[in-house]
């Protein structure tokens, strides 16, 4: 009953505005606000590989390419997903709790996953690396509240695991424009297709390292000097709350993303315009609602590849659980 | 021949017997120190017989880059065991590239052959810019070799490895076909063994290749169609590409010796299957990959031969009939002395058992591979026996699942991982029966 399952959402969208205004339901994959695009789905079911999960008006909703080529996206009901494919034992784990979460977000996702990781649901790796990255969080919030010291002790008990977020998040922007340079280099040596899509992943990857600096840089900084962080914290209590969820935003699904061109390397797979096709359709797009200038309009936009589809057999459940033990 | 010193021929015999049933590792091992050999002498036959695993192992085995090896690049898919030749073939056997090499060798000036050496120092095969490199200067002067050795015949002295009139003509076909080395060598290098590319992405180059090919003779273009047949068939339509190619010919002599390629390509298809031990020995991932290219060889090659003479396809029934022979032998050895076992031994010997959890990925990987086996199988035929052994299987473990003790120590096997193997073999709905009526 895939038909009844599903809804398209077409295109002939109107332009997404600039100034950072929301810009209402554009397609998933041109997206106006980071809610009309979702969360990567660290699913390990290839059919839905990395897919998106975003509220729908009607709960959680996967969003998929089109195998078929078109534009616009397939939205399916997560609550119905098993009737467009059969997910694996993680991914029934994983859909059954975000249909009970009140609101989806990067943050909930990754608890959520790493809780069925830890079940041992996406094998043996994934659960140690998932045990460790809690253990390794854990310890860098440590370091972080004695970093945190000088400023008040309820403060820093709030603000010392935010700040271990932010540095993990800050990890990302450089390995994304590293991602690029090899990316460039792939499409200088290739030409047609194989060039444009990998084009395509390097302006996305240096677009993405671009506006998550521009989020993570003032708030490492502040949180770096605990005086500061104190005085910001007293000022605007949910600080740095904010500014670091849109960071997780627009950072998303990138971990895996990374993991996912590392293995296209080392399995000499680059040279293949299937697997730069599959890579290319999964990238997350950035929303309109980040753009306040016309050049940010421009990196916004060299995100969005509403035309591309999904590619079938891309992706195997070996694979996609090699990718979560990666990146857990 | 003499044995390398310290090495008689019954520890020859010895080794070459351990060796074939060495893990890829050791083998691995082996290879390097043989490779090191200054002079490799009877040290080559430990190799020998294990050609076909090293051929399916190039990611494990990663072999130096040498003069001979870099001559052979461009044709190694030409490359049979001796005993798989025949004369008419259009394939070279390995004896034959002893004489080949030396032959090329002396073409090249002293100057020329250090440089060759200095380029290849400290390479390996895979390291493209190298290969490259040392053929530009090879190549040409081997192919202007060889073209000289046609015409006015072989040089007095040397050991031959078949008759002086065959090896003549082989070496006059490797000469037109190392004219086209760099062509061949881009277009090779776009499928690494053990991938197929996409049919788009090869088939402007594959349709130049064997234009070029065409042009120069049409010998020439039947031993390229071999190679590209032997290269590319699982990747899409070759046959009927060079068909075309060879239509478009002038003389028409193309056409007709893509017959003489086809053939060729049929009747030495079985051998280059791989067999059930060879394929236990590696890795599952290559084991899994083998048996998918294997099958979709045959399967493409079915596909193409279409209403080709009978005799094609009775090769062709030849080479499926093997490969199901092969997975009849190996799924069922999978399931059960590489899963089912030592998941048993596991499950009797209990929390206290030596039997520890890292073992699980092993075990998942043997029972990826049989199910990817028996889903390749299918493409290849009715094969219900194979799925009823998955299903055993699958039944086998959720009656382990089941009576597996609550609560086993994290560093165990336990349910879920259980359950995993059953998800693996019989899908995620099993798996999940299995785990509530374990619960």
């Amino acid at each position: 009953m895939i038909a009844s399952a599903t809804q398209r959402q077409g295109d002939g969208l109107p332009r997404a505005p600039v100034n950072g205004r929301p810009a209402g339901s554009l397609s998933p994959f041109r997206p106006g606000r980071f809610s009309d695009r979702g969360v990567v789905l660290p699913a390990t079911t290839p059919a839905f590989a990395f897919a998106r999960v975003r509220d729908g008006a009607q709960g959680p909703e996967l969003v998929l390419r089109n195998a078929t080529g078109t534009r616009g996206a397939l939205l399916i009901p997560l609550s119905a997903a098993a009737d467009y494919a059969r997910p694996t034992l993680h991914d029934r784990a994983l859909f059954a709790d975000i249909l009970r979460l009140p609101r989806i977000g990067p943050a909930q996702v990754a608890a959520i996953a790493r809780a069925a990781a830890r079940a041992g649901l996406a094998g043996r790796a994934a659960l140690a690396a998932a045990c460790a990255a809690a253990e390794a969080e854990a310890r860098e919030a440590q370091e972080a509240l004695a970093a945190l010291g000088g400023s008040d002790r309820q403060d820093a008990l709030r603000l010392a695991p935010l700040a271990a977020a932010a540095r993990r998040l800050a990890l990302l922007p450089p390995q994304l424009r590293a991602l690029a340079v090899t990316a460039e280099a792939c499409a200088a040596r290739a030409s047609g297709e194989r060039g444009e899509l990998a084009g395509f992943i390097a302006a996305s990857a240096r677009a993405t390292a671009r506006f998550g600096d521009a989020l993570l840089a003032p708030l490492l900084a502040a949180l770096d000097d605990p005086a500061t962080a104190a005085a910001a914290a007293a000022s605007d209590p949910s600080w740095p709350s904010p500014a670091l969820s849109r960071a997780a935003w627009v950072l998303d699904g990138w971990p895996l993303l990374l993991r996912r061109w590392e293995a296209a390397e080392e399995q000499r797979q680059l040279a293949g315009s299937r697997t730069l096709q599959a890579i290319a359709s999964a990238l997350p797009p950035l929303p309109a609602e980040l753009a306040a200038t016309a050049e940010e309009e421009e990196a916004v936009r060299a995100t969005w590849r509403p035309e591309a589809q999904a590619v079938q057999g891309a992706h195997d459940q070996a694979l996609l659980e090699r990718l979560r033990a990666a990146a857990p | 021949m003499t044995a390398p010193t310290g090495l008689d021929r019954r520890t020859l015999a010895d080794l070459t017997e351990r060796l074939a049933r060495a893990r890829p590792e050791a083998i691995r091992d082996v290879i390097a120190l043989i490779d090191r050999l200054p002079e490799r002498g009877e040290a080559d036959s430990l190799i020998a017989p294990m050609r076909p695993r090293l051929a399916l192992m190039r990611h494990i085995v990663r072999r130096p880059a040498s003069f001979g090896r870099v001559l052979a690049h461009p044709f190694e898919d030409l490359l049979v065991a001796p005993n798989a030749w025949r004369r008419g073939s259009l394939s070279v056997p390995r004896t034959a590239m002893p004489v080949a090499i030396a032959l090329a060798a002396e073409a090249l000036p002293e100057d020329a052959r250090r440089d060759v050496s200095a380029r290849l120092a400290d390479a390996t095969m895979d390291d493209a810019e190298a290969v490259r490199s040392a053929g530009a200067t090879i190549w040409p002067a081997a192919a202007a070799r060889f073209g000289a050795i046609e015409a006015a015949g072989l040089p007095p002295g040397l050991a031959l490895p078949m008759r002086a009139a065959d090896l003549r003509a082989l070496l006059g076909g490797l000469g037109e076909t190392l004219r086209l080395a760099g062509p061949l060598t881009e277009l090779l290098s776009a499928a690494p063994r053990g991938t197929v590319p996409a049919w788009e992405q090869v088939e402007h180059a594959l349709r130049d290749t064997a234009a070029e090919a065409a042009a120069l003779s049409p010998e020439c273009f039947a031993r390229t169609a071999l190679i590209l047949m032997r290269r590319f068939i699982a990747a899409g339509p070759v046959v009927g590409l060079l068909r075309e190619v060879g239509e478009r010919a002038a003389g028409g002599g193309a056409e007709r010796r893509l017959g003489a390629a086809l053939d060729t390509f049929l009747a030495e298809l079985p051998g280059q299957l791989p067999d059930a031990g060879a394929l236990a020995l590696l890795p599952y991932p290559v084991q899994q990959a083998a048996v998918a290219e294997a099958v979709a060889i045959v399967e493409r090659a079915g596909q193409e031969i279409g209403t080709w003479q009978p005799e094609r396809r009775d090769n062709l029934r030849d080479a499926q009939t093997r490969l199901i022979a092969l997975l009849r032998r190996r799924v069922p050895e999978c399931l059960s002395a590489e899963l089912l076992e030592p998941l048993a031994r596991a499950a009797a010997e209990g929390p206290a058992g030596r039997s520890r959890a890292d073992r699980i990925e092993e075990l998942e990987a043997a029972a990826r591979a049989a199910w990817a086996m028996v889903a390749a199988a299918r493409r290849l035929g009715a094969v219900d026996d194979l799925a009823i052994a998955l299903r055993h299987a699958a039944e086998a473990v959720s009656a382990l699942a089941a009576s597996m003790p609550q609560g086993a120590p994290a560093d165990r096997i336990g349910r879920t991982d259980l359950a995993r193997i059953i998800e693996i073999l019989a899908g995620p709905d099993a798996a999940e029966r299995a785990l509530a009526m374990a619960g």
